[in-house]
């Protein structure tokens, strides 16, 4: 493990040399759209999914060979949803690190959402009981997915 | 061999054959001194003079109450459930 994350670290080193805010065609303002992507694709599907097993229950019940189809479904693309988002972070905490002297409140903003988001998505991957109940309260709420979009709209329309 | 020292081989290899590498800013580059920081800090300058504090200090505001919010909530309904949990049935 620590070989790897070495290995990482020192790799995205030299994309700090090609951290200028002012060229839109940089790797590193590149880093904030994988970000966005991975976000996307991360995040959409899954949704759409747990909306259809939900109809799929209500209307089918419980013991339908599609409901039960779909259920099987479910860690899979909770494994999908989780790597995707993480990949998603990453690329842009480190998006956000090297341009750091462009930090402004929305950027902060949006920081903090993802960071909240995030660490309450893998404690809730791998928690129980009270613990496990709060951080899914606190993982599910539109608001907070809401405020996400509205951050990463307002985050690029500042930026281009 | 061990995992460190191949990781530590790649990691030469990478470094060594990296094209980036050669991009690296010059002491006689106009453009970017020093990574690019020197060129930010002119820019930073200008931009503090022409920067609206108003409305995106609103922004950060709203974020922070909104996960404050979120996260009072959350705690309020675990301890209702809690509550509920605890209290003997009535017969």
């Amino acid at each position: 493990m620590k070989p790897a994350f070495f290995l990482i670290i020192l790799l995205l080193a030299p994309v700090a040399a090609y951290a200028d805010s002012e060229r839109q065609d940089n790797p590193v303002t590149a880093l904030g759209w994988v970000a966005i992507a991975s976000g996307l694709l991360g995040t959409v599907p899954y949704i759409l999914y747990n909306r259809v097993k939900k109809i799929s229950v209500v209307e089918l019940g419980g013991g339908d060979q599609i409901t039960r189809d779909l259920a099987m479904q479910y860690k899979p693309l909770l494994n999908v949803h989780m790597a995707l988002n993480i990949i998603g972070f990453t690329a842009g905490a480190v998006h956000g690190i090297l341009l750091i002297e462009d930090l402004d409140t929305i950027s902060l903003s949006l920081a903090i959402v993802m960071t909240v988001l995030t660490i309450t998505g893998i404690i809730l991957r791998f928690s129980s009981g009270n613990l496990r109940v709060f951080t899914k309260l606190v993982h599910n709420q539109v608001i907070l997915s809401g405020l996400l979009v509205v951050l990463i709209i307002l985050h690029v329309t500042s930026m281009l | 061999m061990k995992p460190s020292i191949l990781a530590g081989l790649v990691l030469v290899a990478v470094l060594a054959t990296n094209p980036n590498l050669a991009t690296f800013a010059q002491e006689d580059d106009d453009d970017r001194e020093s990574l690019g920081l020197t060129e930010r800090e002119r820019e930073r300058e200008h931009d503090d003079d022409s920067a609206s504090g108003g409305l995106t200090g609103l922004v950060l505001i709203g974020t922070i109450i909104a996960i404050l919010g979120v996260g009072g909530y959350a705690a309020y309904k675990v301890i209702r459930i809690r509550s509920k949990a605890s209290k003997p049935k009535a017969t």
